[in-house]
């Protein structure tokens, strides 16, 4: 719709902290652990304690609509089954693995010789057995979108990473270039498309350079630089910015397919290596971190491990006045205990002091409001959920808020009203049951 | 191990970063009001005093009225906190609930409205009114239904208004002294006028006062605030350059007066402009459209309501002044649409988001269908059309 | 500190403030209302002290007040102006050099006030100010604004020992000037009351006035009155000139200088006949009388009468000239200045009768009239008389 063009506004990026240094590949913990969880579904684990794993081997599955398998990502001795804290807040059961250092890999990986030759079905079943799912944060298991009857013209590479703070897919990016356009060319075909976009922040050239190089032999791949605002990365702002179309639902319904950066170049690796998804970029970074570094870790690090391979928190860090957040500090979660577990849905762990003084009661002065991509009414929305009123939170279209958290960040009176946005949206969805 | 600090996200936030804290809004608010304050000052004080018509106290008592106004509010809502709060009586406590509470604020802007010989206790009352009834007793800062400021205003303006007239009234020590004043400021005139049936013009409107200048720089009997709308509007450029207060709220609000009174001058047979620039220049409206309208707590939160907001109270505005009885026509329009604040709202939330589906419709069409009953109402009463209207329906041979 | 008003100290250090701001806070609007009213009485004084030159400070007094009426501008009634304030005026040696009366009077409604400055030095009105006129503010002034510099500068040093004690009204705002032709009279009559001060009184009635219809004397005197004058009752028979100034006196008790100055004042508010016509000369040789009468304007007509050579009788008129105006501007349908006059002249040369008025000329046609009649009664005189 004319009016309804998605909007955002400028934020402090914060990107410098984690650029200095280049990718780090850390690739032999000592223990990992494999989330039992994922997406809020608990997975069967398929080896018992003292079995000994490859790296590879399927180690937990859950065979349902959409099902999913999860894998070593070290060799070793599955030493137990115990609770760690994982990035959605709480504990859950994880796979405890001892690295016996020998990095044996499965009888999966191999090469595979005929990759021209794949048909669509084939390349989506490898990204199926490669346990595949979106490396932006979400966790939605990549296979399931190439799955859609709907005719697909382009498949969008979601480059744009607007979160402040990370850099975890740049950095993967300018060090893997060949491969993101390979993994682009693979969806390409298992999506049936026509052509590849990536969609990429305009102030980061390097990726431009660095992808300008290998265009020649990728003709099928545009470049689609996206305005410095947030949030530039959501889906629907990258499919309107690109083709100019837009959806309700799915964004296969206005012909595309959208899929982060990162989750094309581990399946580019899935392709022609065979290599499941056991790896991933991370950032670890913000103002408490002594050198802040982007890692490529296996799935089940520790971050601790990673957070003394950056040197520690700063001196004189006051944990009580500083938040560990995992994922982007817009849309991540506060941890309480600094004891994480890396899953595939965590892109970088943010240690960020902060200080707060007292604040007046909510202004009225429309700041969220004008602010809000999908221009919602924020504080409409949090009276009618605080009157338990379902009929006017769909009148005022609460399902439709992403949770981008703008509106807590440009209001004057620090109140959390991004936060009763989401629990109104709770309660229709409740409601409307 | 360590134990880290909850929170919610987002944990970047635009009022933690330095510089932008809510102190910021009261400081530039009152910077904002300072160009208006110190031309009152002048006008009421400085230049006065030059003429050689009153002495050096007497010049000191506009500057003494605006400080009291402030200083009475705030002293008036720590006593309430006090009072109220048994736990928190410390002077901390007090200090810090009263830095997140812009206690000055409706002080200040009473000091502003009322005329220039108010006595202090007419001024601490309006500000007991205006802080302890019309904020504190709503919920505090935040929760406040009506302008608290207004309705000090209004409860002093419609109670003791024959005090402040026997005090000294609205005339300084120079404007006492001229003749063609006749004891009106230029909207009383109009008031006269109105109630009397005579024609408009500019003669009798603007000419005793000078021209329509000297109402745009000020020159003007007038309460120490609403004359000057030059300097109201360097002030109310300051606030929007800081993004306090949203450009189209005055704009809107001015220019619906603008308009409707220049219909109805031309339908009253005088289609000059000077009669809606006039308007628009008296009244103390510029300095609503800039300070009190935009007070955001009572007043709509999100932009189509604001704009919904100053259509309306244009239209009423203009309504109480060519038609009614009430005194003042931006004071009781105000007064009014602060009731209406919340349900405006609800349905431009609805409206925003809606635009052209179904619901976003039926309720867009109330809005707007209320907007134009009222604006036909205010033109068919102002110009008696009504009355114009009945030879033609007689040629019809309805009646 | 910090402790006292942690405590109680915080609630009673508040309360203490509201209660100062309070009182004073309240005296200082109190002080400033009061300044209000400060101020218009320097003002006040101010302007009064500007009549009087070397004036420096005003002291109130009590006058005696004067017991006389005056007519009320279109009615019958009379009426005593009111005293609102006197004062004496004080030069730096706090030497009493003049006196101020601030007056009443009632111009077109009641309600004009002004200052009248006489000094006590050489009894001379020093100036009028006038304080208000709100007796017409409701019109805008419109009939006070017709009150230029040169009306109000006939009241500077104006003598009081005069008869002709009074001003020239101005046309359209004649009532506004008679106010203050009154004010004046009644200052002179309070000053006369106060000080030592004798208002000239001429004891002096015209008993009848007509015109000299005598063609051997209308040269030297055109009218002849009869006066009683003094307290005793003198009586004279006097004559005088088109303006009414004494030329001599033909029989009677002698005349005093106070009854010749006054002579033309009384004569015309005696008000006895008609005295538009004014003989101008007359021509022994050629025997034409030249008279004018004002009408529309003050010069008005002349003609010239052309008497029989038996001195017995008018032969006929001629028309000379006319300062006249009317036109169709005015209602007027005929051709313009002179006709008006010539019809009349025409028609009373064939048969001495007199034309009706005309329509769009009434006050020439009346002059004409006036004009008229005076012949006819001119021409019974020289019949009669001789």
């Amino acid at each position: 719709m004319i009016f309804h063009k998605a909007k955002g506004i400028q934020i402090d990026g914060k990107k410098a902290l984690c650029k200095k240094h280049p990718l780090v590949d850390y690739l032999n913990p000592n223990t990992v652990y494999i989330p039992l969880v994922h997406r809020n579904l608990k997975l069967e684990p398929q080896v018992k304690v003292g079995d000994l794993v490859k790296i590879g081997q399927v180690v937990a599955q859950f065979k349902t609509y959409a099902s999913f398998i999860t894998h070593a990502s070290i060799s070793g001795e599955v030493k137990s089954i115990k609770k760690v804290w994982h990035s959605s807040g709480k504990m859950v059961d994880a796979i405890e693995i001892e690295n016996d250092h020998k990095n044996t890999l499965d009888e999966s990986i191999k090469e595979r010789k005929s990759v021209d030759n794949l048909s669509r079905d084939e390349l989506i079943d490898i990204m199926k057995d490669a346990g595949l799912t979106g490396l932006g944060g979400a966790g939605f298991p990549s296979y399931i979108k190439y799955q859609t009857k709907e005719k697909i013209d382009t498949v969008i590479i979601n480059a744009v990473e607007c979160e402040p703070y990370i850099t975890a897919d740049y950095q993967f990016i300018i060090k893997f270039p060949e491969k993101l356009l390979k993994g682009a060319t693979y969806m390409m075909r298992a999506a049936d498309a026509n052509e590849v976009v990536i969609a990429y922040k305009n102030y980061n050239k390097k990726i431009e350079e660095e992808l300008n190089k290998l265009s020649d032999k990728y003709p099928h791949v545009k470049l689609s630089p996206v305005k410095d605002i947030y949030p530039a990365g959501w889906e629907k702002y990258v499919v309107e910015h690109v083709t100019g179309k837009t959806y309700k639902g799915l964004p296969a319904e206005a012909g595309v397919i959208v899929n982060n950066s990162a989750t094309a170049i581990i399946y580019a690796d899935a392709v022609e290596k065979g290599i499941p998804l056991i790896s991933r970029p991370i950032s670890i970074t913000g103002e408490g971190i002594n050198e802040p570094k982007t890692f490529f870790a296996p799935l089940g690090t520790k971050v601790s491990e990673l957070i003394e391979q950056c040197g520690g928190y700063v001196e004189g860090l006051d944990p009580m006045k500083a938040n560990y957040i995992a994922g982007g500090p817009m849309t991540g979660r506060a941890i309480f205990i600094d004891d994480l577990v890396m899953d595939d849905t965590l892109g970088a762990v943010i240690i960020r002091p902060f200080i707060t003084w007292d604040y007046p009661e909510c202004l009225g002065c429309g700041k969220c409001a004008d602010v809000c991509p999908v221009y919602l009414t924020p504080t409409e929305i949090k009276k009618a959920y605080e009157r338990k009123d379902v009929k006017l939170l769909d009148l005022l279209d609460a399902n439709k808020c992403m949770q981008c958290g703008l509106c807590s960040y440009v209001c004057p009176s620090h109140v959390e009203i991004s936060e009763a946005v989401g629990k109104g949206i709770d309660l229709l969805k409740k409601g409307a049951k | 191990m360590a134990r880290f600090a909850g929170g919610k996200a987002p944990f970047l936030r635009i009022s933690d970063q330095k510089g932008k804290s809510t102190n910021t809004i009261m400081r530039d608010f009152m910077i904002a009001m300072l160009p208006v304050i110190l031309f009152s000052w002048y006008k009421n004080g400085i230049s006065v005093y030059l003429d050689g018509n009153i002495n050096f106290f007497e010049m000191l008592y506009p500057l003494f009225l605006v400080i009291m106004g402030g200083l009475l509010s705030v002293v008036m809502e720590g006593i309430f906190f006090y009072v109220t709060d048994k736990k928190n009586r410390k002077l901390d406590d007090i200090l810090r609930k009263l830095s997140t509470s812009y206690a000055a604020i409706p002080g200040v802007i009473l000091a502003l409205l009322l005329p220039l010989y108010t006595p202090i206790w007419v001024l601490m009352f309006a500000a007991f009114i205006a802080t302890i009834v019309g904020k504190m007793l709503f919920g505090g800062f935040g929760h406040n239904i009506f302008n608290p400021a207004l309705l000090g205003y209004a409860v002093v303006g419609f109670t003791l208004s024959g005090f402040i007239t026997d005090a000294g009234g609205v005339f300084n020590g120079t404007e006492v002294l001229i003749d063609s004043y006749g004891g009106a400021t230029p909207l009383g005139i109009f008031a006269n006028f109105r109630n009397t049936g005579e024609a408009f013009s500019f003669a009798a409107l603007v000419e005793p006062y000078g021209n329509l200048w000297d109402f745009f720089i000020g020159t003007i009997p007038g309460a120490l605030g609403e004359t000057s709308a030059l300097a109201i509007l360097i002030g109310g450029v300051w606030l929007v350059a800081r993004k306090i207060i949203k450009w189209y709220t005055p704009v809107i609000y001015v220019g619906t007066i603008f308009v409707l009174s220049w219909i109805i001058g031309a339908i009253a047979g005088d289609a000059g402009l000077w009669f809606p620039t006039y308007s628009i220049l008296s009244g103390g409206i510029m300095f609503a459209a800039v300070f009190m309208i935009t007070e955001p707590v009572s007043t709509p939160t999100n932009a189509l309501g604001k704009v919904f907001f100053a259509l309306f109270l244009g239209v009423l505005t203009v309504l109480f002044r060519f038609v009614g009885n009430l005194p003042e026509g931006v004071g009781t329009s105000l007064i009014l649409m602060n009731i209406f604040a919340i349900p405006i709202d609800t349905y431009t939330g609805i409206i925003r988001t809606k635009v052209f589906r179904k619901p976003g419709l039926s309720y867009a069409s109330v809005l707007i269908g209320v907007l134009l009953i009222i604006v036909a109402y205010t033109i068919i009463a102002s110009v008696n059309m009504y009355t114009a209207f009945l030879p033609i329906i007689n040629i019809w041979q309805v009646i | 500190m910090k402790e006292f008003l942690n405590k109680k100290g915080l609630i009673i250090t508040l309360s203490i403030f509201l209660l100062i701001v309070f009182i004073f806070g309240g005296m200082y609007s109190r002080y400033m209302t009061n300044q209000i009213e400060v101020h218009e009485e320097e003002r006040y004084f101010a302007s009064l002290l500007e009549l009087v030159e070397d004036g420096e400070s005003l002291e109130a007094f009590d006058a005696e007040g004067a017991d006389v009426t005056y007519q009320v501008p279109g009615s019958e009634d009379d009426y005593t102006p009111e005293l609102l304030e006197s004062f004496i005026v004080l030069d730096d040696s706090e030497d009493e050099i003049a006196v101020i009366y601030v007056i009443e009077t009632i111009g077109i409604s009641s309600g004009f006030q002004a200052a009248y400055a006489i000094s006590l030095d050489n009894d001379r009105l020093l100036g009028v100010n006038v304080l208000s006129h709100k007796e017409t503010v409701s019109q805008e002034n419109r009939y006070y604004n017709k009150l230029s510099d040169s009306f109000f500068n006939q009241f500077n040093n104006k003598d009081l020992d005069v008869i002709d004690f009074s001003i020239d009204t101005v046309a359209g705002a004649t009532l506004s000037s008679l106010a203050m032709d009154i004010g004046m009279k009644y200052a002179r009559e309070l000053y006369a009351t106060d000080y030592d001060f004798e208002i000239i009184n001429v004891i002096l009635e015209i008993d009848s006035l007509i015109y000299n219809y005598d063609l051997n004397t209308i040269n030297d005197y055109q009218f002849i009155a009869e006066i009683t004058f003094d307290e005793d009752d003198k009586t004279a028979l006097v004559h005088l000139d088109n303006d009414f100034n004494y030329v001599e006196t033909a029989s009677g008790d002698e005349v005093t200088q106070a009854v010749i100055d006054s002579l033309p004042v009384f004569i015309p508010e005696a008000n006895l006949i008609n005295t538009d016509v004014a003989i101008q000369s007359y021509d022994d040789t050629t025997r034409v009388l030249t008279i004018s009468v004002s009408g529309y304007s003050s010069t008005g007509i002349t003609m010239d009468l052309l008497i029989s050579s038996s001195l017995d009788s008018v032969e006929n008129i001629t028309y000379v000239s006319s300062d006249e105006s009317y036109d169709d501007t005015q209602g007027y349908s005929g051709s313009g200045v002179p006709e008006v006059e010539e019809n009349y002249i025409d028609t009373f040369n064939n048969d001495g009768s007199i034309i009706d008025s005309t329509a769009g000329a009434t006050v020439t046609s009346n002059a004409m009239d006036t004009a008229l009649e005076w012949v006819q009664t001119f021409d019974a005189a020289l019949n009669g008389g001789n």
